[in-house]
């Protein structure tokens, strides 16, 4: 399990970009869709985090693993980033059953030897401890043997007690009992014993062949499965078999590991539904079936992520529906982060807790289901998102008598909550969207004032209707329920419900949507941060001249004007920040550190006090000490030396390293010899 | 009515064409059931009027080595070149990397170069290395002279494996050469049949090498040996036909048996070379 | 000059490792020995003598080659088969491919007999052939017999080099039938369906849907047949050994004889890289139009 992050990905192929500068932070456990049409960059994206494709630029983070940095040229292979992919065409091995398929990534990661000789050594030096500890104690020895010949009668016993040792911890037990001798037989002094007698090895040997076959018959993967292959697999063949006998400590060890990865194939298999069909080769299989496998193949070796390229796209539509449930479903039992890529914004939006939607390489949005769709961010998410598609009319806003409303042309429609897009004049020209299922047609008479369409076309699709509308020559789209009496010809009365109007900005094709923290405002902070600092300004002008309402935008116009050298400016920004949010705390901090720049030291106070309530409210002790620390400072400058030590005593209480600070700031130069001060630094 | 009689047209041409195409093989194989009598007594297109052996028997005795050794370096160098072409064609295909493109282009410039234009260096290099007149300088040659036409046939044929599924196997957390040989190799069965059909006719059918590496019996390549019979029986058409019977006996059950593979890879290394 | 730092990662290197083998084989046998022909080519190295010189010589053996009259006789020939053995092998095939496209019953038998040929070591149509060119008892002449017209084929040096095209037509057509059969085969059903819509039938239907449509194929086996007509030797060297004189000689063939059997092997290196360059002319196009612009 594991969060992803990716800084700044750029992957280019020839001179286009398939992603530039791409940002997201996946958190743990997130069901993540990257969405949009094709060629948006989305399966570059998976494919990168997969360490398929090398990107030129940016970094990828897989939890605290630094998977790919191409500016400090880190690139960790595939194998190294223990991501797990299901792809479109499923990519099943064909010449394996379903069960080598399940098992080949646990099989080849099996092979990395470092892991299999630092196993191995481990498991010799607790077998060297535990036989050391047997030898001292010839007694527990006794007790083994005995344990032993009770092994033997229960082997006697045949096929029977195998059987019914359905459970599991028998097999195991047995197992263990036989690690436990293999440990006493490898220790030479014990060795030694036992070869005085040679027919008791002997014997002991045939019990461990026959321990052998029987735990081949009682494994319950292998007794379902029925499969002779798969038995075989477990123990490969006589002659590795025969080998492995030189080392008891290791066929113990790998013939666990085994029965544990056949344990996990069993586990993935179960889950998924397909434990009858472990046998079969993939071509046997059906398309649902395949992409269960795949599945499997992926869920089987507890990945810190899955990838999932359009897993679903190769089904028919009825499979699909069941498959996404499915999905939803492993995604709920396992938990891990999964990253799922798709064009299908019905399968986005049922199985994503947050999708990103891509256009040619960049992000056009990124939230929750419900976000993205009551919330579009821009013109070309509000269309991409929802079937039918959304209703889109260019207008012009307008106001009369007070009132605001949208001029498409053929009609004029008022908007009830002038208030929220009042002062938005200055850019008239919009675009005017609403979903269909928006779009209301009225009953009966046709009232005056109303928005009158003609019917067009009904397309029934069973529960509901669309009614393709004309209104002069713009068409528009209806969903309504089929029990409605519509006739083709009619003259309707049209509504739109208010709440779900959205409207755009014409030029920047930007929602004007309140609940929407403006795009204008990350593109500020990009440009700031690439040192543009009077384009960082002129974004947030624009955020603000588009939505004067948003906090954020006042508060990084506060930041970027201050490093420009605007102090008034600023403290105007932070202050109409903390208007418009109050509880805006890092906005209080700022406002009272400009403050303090401009010698207001009052107003310095009274705004990091805010801040400090805010800070205890919140329970953030960082914050808290940060606002007790900046007290003291502007405390000493308002000349309240009492106050003074008391802001620091609190300060230092929290975090003591602000002693260290302190010791240097200069803000406490007029107070550097008073003795309680000096106490105070020396506490550290 | 005239539909049908242009079928019955058709199919005469066909089969005229398919005559003309067997005769000078027809033609050869009863003559090397001739006697010296029946040569001149009955027509080329004649059965022998006494069947005989005597021919066969007779150029067997020169033509038995000769064939163990094409057999043997034959069989040899068609596995060496396919396995490395193999190995070439799927890095080439599969896991292509800039210049790789180049690279293959001047791998299977070596299909079309005349052998002239290295046959001078070729015999210098095999007395060199103390392989002239030998069986390993043969299969050395043929293998070497090979891989560009494996390397071209296998590298199209791995063009069609899914990328996804390498890609699975890297995700899944194998190298490459762990693709290599637990995947790829797994789905070449008719890839190895096609190359080495392909392959084995082209060894078997070669001259110009084993004229110019060969030079006794230790290495005679059985197609020399033929051309050697030439001066040995002038005028002898049984015992002339009798040794092209022996020689072309292995390649023409190669490829009545096996023929589909041999034109798979025909096309395969046409459309593409 | 600073060379750029080559970083080798785990699969780089595995990469290198596998193709090494390949690399190194064909590096050295095919441009190594090109590059060492072309040394030899311009050496010191005395004709018949054994012992290697590859003190530098100058070009003389280029010039030698443009006054011999019969290395210009082996050019004329080369070009002359080529006029005749590629049009004609291709005119052969593309009407066997049109004949095998009528979905014929049986295809699959008729193909491997046109194709049996082509799978022929040379020596054996060359063995065949010197049989039924035979002037007493040949199957053409005992088939011309009945019509009292015998010839004596290659044994006459004027049209000696003509008769030495026939069977290589024999061996070829079934060949290039396969290519253009296979072109013919990639042709979407669609396109011929629309087109029988569209009312082309029969002739027509090839002459406009099908045969436009087969470039690709055409010019593929082009060639390989002239690069085939220019490496010619086994074939010849066997049924006339360039004889009757130099009637059928051609580059290649009077390479071998300078080299091996004249023993001047700086003079047949020189013929060698002749016609190497005569070759690349038209692999090196070939292959630039094939795979240029698919480098990643």
């Amino acid at each position: 399990m594991a969060s992803i992050t990716l800084k700044n990905l750029t992957k280019k192929y020839g001179n286009t970009f398939a992603i530039e500068n791409l940002n997201l932070e996946i958190k743990d456990g997130e069901f993540f869709i990257l969405l949009g049409p094709s060629g948006c960059g989305k399966s570059t994206t998976l494919l990168s985090i997969a360490g398929l494709i090398k990107p030129e630029g940016g970094e990828i983070w897989i939890g605290d693993d630094l998977v790919a940095s191409i500016e400090q040229g880190i690139f960790k292979r595939p194998q190294d980033r223990d991501g797990a992919m299901v792809f479109q065409d499923y990519a099943l091995y064909p010449h394996m059953t379903v069960f080598k398929n399940i098992v080949f990534p646990l099989e080849i990661r099996g092979l990395d030897k470092n892991e299999v000789v630092r196993i191995i050594k481990e498991r010799n030096e607790i077998a060297r401890i535990k036989i050391v500890r047997l030898i001292k104690d010839i007694n527990e020895i006794a007790r083994i043997r005995k344990e032993k010949a009770e092994t033997e009668s229960n082997v006697k016993g045949g096929d029977e007690t195998a059987r019914e040792a359905k459970d599991e911890e028998d097999i195991e037990w047995i197992f263990k009992d036989e690690e436990e001798l293999a440990r006493i037989i490898n220790d030479k002094n014990e060795l030694a014993r036992m070869a005085k007698d040679k027919k008791e090895i002997a014997r002991l040997e045939k019990i461990r062949a026959e321990t052998t076959s029987n735990v081949k018959e009682a494994d319950e993967t292998a007794k379902e499965a029925k499969d002779e292959e798969e038995v075989e697999w477990l123990f490969k063949d006589e002659e590795e078999l025969a080998r492995i006998i030189n080392d008891k400590n290791e066929i113990a060890h790998i013939a666990k590991d085994r029965i544990e990865i056949a344990k996990k194939v069993k586990e993935a298999a179960d889950r998924l539904g397909i434990t009858d069909l472990l046998d079969r080769k993939p071509s046997q299989l059906s398309g649902g079936q395949r992409q269960r496998v795949a599945l499997a193949r992926a869920i089987v070796r507890n990945p810190k992520v899955f990838l999932m390229d359009e897993p679903l796209s190769n089904l028919d539509a009825k499979l699909r529906d069941f498959a996404r449930a499915e999905l939803k479903k492993l995604h709920e039992k396992v938990g891990t982060t999964f990253i799922y890529v798709t064009h299908d914004q019905l399968e986005a939006m049922s199985l994503g807790d947050r999708i990103a939607i891509l256009n040619k390489g960049s992000l056009e949005q990124l939230g929750t289901p419900e976000d993205v769709y009551n919330h579009p961010a821009n013109v070309f998410v509000a269309g991409f998102i929802g079937t039918p598609p959304i209703n889109i009319m260019e207008g012009i806003l307008i106001e009369k008598d007070g009132k605001i409303g949208v001029d498409c042309g053929h009609f004029t429609y008022n908007l009830a909550s002038e208030s929220e897009l009042k002062g938005r004049i200055f850019a008239p020209e919009i675009i005017f969207g609403i979903r269909p299922e928006n779009v209301k047609i009225a009953g009966g008479e046709i009232k005056e004032g109303a928005i009158i369409a003609e019917i067009y076309v009904i397309e029934p699709i069973g529960r509901e209707n669309i009614i393709h509308l004309k209104i002069g020559e713009k068409h528009l789209i209806s969903l309504t329920s089929a029990m409605q009496d519509l006739k083709v010809g009619d003259n309707v009365s049209i509504s739109f419900d208010e709440k779900r109007i959205h409207i755009f900005d014409k030029k920047t094709q930007l929602a004007l949507d309140p609940n929407y923290i403006h795009p204008w405002v990350n593109y500020g902070i990009a440009r700031k941060d690439q040192g543009d600092l009077k384009g960082a300004i002129e974004a947030y002008e624009q955020a603000i001249a588009l939505d004067p309402n948003t906090a954020i935008a006042w508060y990084n116009l506060g930041i970027a004007r201050k490093d420009q050298g605007d102090l008034k400016g600023a403290i105007k920004a932070y202050e109409r920040a903390v208007a418009l949010n109050p509880k805006y705390v890092d906005a209080w901090v700022h406002l009272g550190a400009t403050r303090s720049n401009l010698k207001d030291f009052a107003g310095a106070i009274t705004a990091t006090q805010t801040a400090l309530k805010l800070s205890l409210e919140q329970n953030d002790a960082r914050s808290t000490a940060m606002a007790y620390y900046n007290l003291g400072c502007y405390s000493a400058g308002a000349g309240k030396t009492l106050e003074v030590i008391d802001f620091l005593k609190k300060a230092i209480k929290i975090h003591n390293e602000y002693a260290n600070i302190a010791k240097q700031d200069a803000s406490f130069d007029s107070i550097r010899s008073n003795p309680e001060f000096l106490d105070l630094i020396s506490m550290s | 009515m005239k539909l049908h009689f242009n079928r019955i047209l058709l199919y005469i041409i066909l089969i005229f064409l398919a005559f003309v195409t067997l005769l000078p093989l027809w033609t050869g194989i009863l003559t090397a059931f001739k006697s010296e009598q029946d040569l001149i007594l009955t027509t080329p297109v004649e059965f022998p009027l006494s069947p005989t052996l005597d021919p066969l028997i007779e150029t067997f005795g020169l033509m038995a080595r000769p064939i163990m050794n094409s057999l043997v370096f034959t069989i040899t160098a068609t596995i060496l070149s396919c396995l490395l072409g193999s190995i070439t064609g799927y890095v080439l295909a599969l896991h292509a990397f800039k210049g790789s493109n180049t690279i293959f282009v001047l791998i299977i410039v070596g299909i079309f170069i005349p052998y002239q234009a290295v046959l001078v260096p070729l015999v210098l290099i095999m007395s060199r290395l103390d392989l002239y007149n030998s069986l390993g300088g043969l299969i050395l040659t043929h293998t070497a002279y090979g891989i560009p036409i494996c390397t071209l046939l296998f590298r199209s044929f791995y063009a069609e494996i899914p990328k996804s599924l390498i890609m699975a196997a890297k995700v899944d957390g194998a190298g490459i050469w762990t693709i290599y040989w637990r995947i790829v190799l797994r789905l070449s069965v008719l890839p190895f049949i096609v190359t080495a059909v392909f392959q084995f006719t082209n060894i078997w059918n070669d001259f110009l090498f084993g004229l110019v590496i060969s030079r006794g019996v230790e290495s005679m390549p059985a197609s020399v040996e033929l051309a050697n019979l030439q001066g040995g029986f002038v005028a002898l058409w049984n015992l002339q036909m009798a040794g092209t019977v022996w020689y072309t006996l292995p390649s023409l059950v190669v490829y009545l048996v096996l023929g589909k593979y041999l034109i798979r890879g025909f096309m395969t290394g046409a459309v593409k070379g | 000059m600073k060379f750029p730092r080559i970083k080798f990662t785990k699969d780089s290197l595995a990469t290198l490792l596998l193709l090494l083998p390949a690399l190194v084989l064909v590096g050295f046998f095919v441009y190594f020995a090109i590059s060492w022909n072309v040394v030899v080519s311009v050496s010191n190295w005395k004709d018949y003598s054994l012992v290697v010189d590859y003190s530098f010589g100058g070009f003389r053996q280029y010039e030698k080659l443009f006054a011999d009259p019969i290395f210009l006789t082996s050019l004329k020939n080369n070009l002359i088969l080529i006029a005749i053995f590629v049009p004609g092998t291709l005119l052969v095939g593309l009407f066997l491919a049109l004949l095998l496209d009528q979905k014929i019953r049986k295809e699959g038998v008729f193909r491997t007999i046109y194709l049996l040929p082509f799978t022929l070591s040379f020596v054996v149509t060359a063995f065949l052939w010197r049989w039924m060119f035979n002037l007493d008892n040949g199957v053409l002449n005992y088939f011309l017999g009945f019509f009292n017209l015998t010839s004596d084929w290659i044994i006459n040096p004027d049209i000696a080099l003509y008769c030495v095209v026939i069977p290589l037509i024999w061996q070829f057509s079934g060949y290039t039938m396969l290519i253009i059969l296979a072109g013919i085969k990639s042709i979407p059903v669609s396109h011929i369906m629309a087109a029988e819509v569209d009312g082309a039938s029969g002739f027509y239907l090839y002459r406009r849907v099908i045969i436009p449509q087969l470039k690709t194929s055409i010019a593929t086996a082009f060639v390989i047949l002239i690069i085939f007509a220019l490496k010619a030797f086994d074939f010849i060297w066997i049924l006339t050994t360039g004889g009757p004189g130099t009637a059928t000689y051609i580059l290649p063939l009077y390479m071998f004889r300078s080299s091996f059997m004249d023993t001047k092997f700086a003079y047949g290196s020189a013929i060698a890289t002749i016609l190497l360059l005569l070759v690349m002319m038209i692999v090196v196009p070939y292959l630039y139009k094939t795979y240029r612009g698919k480098e990643k």
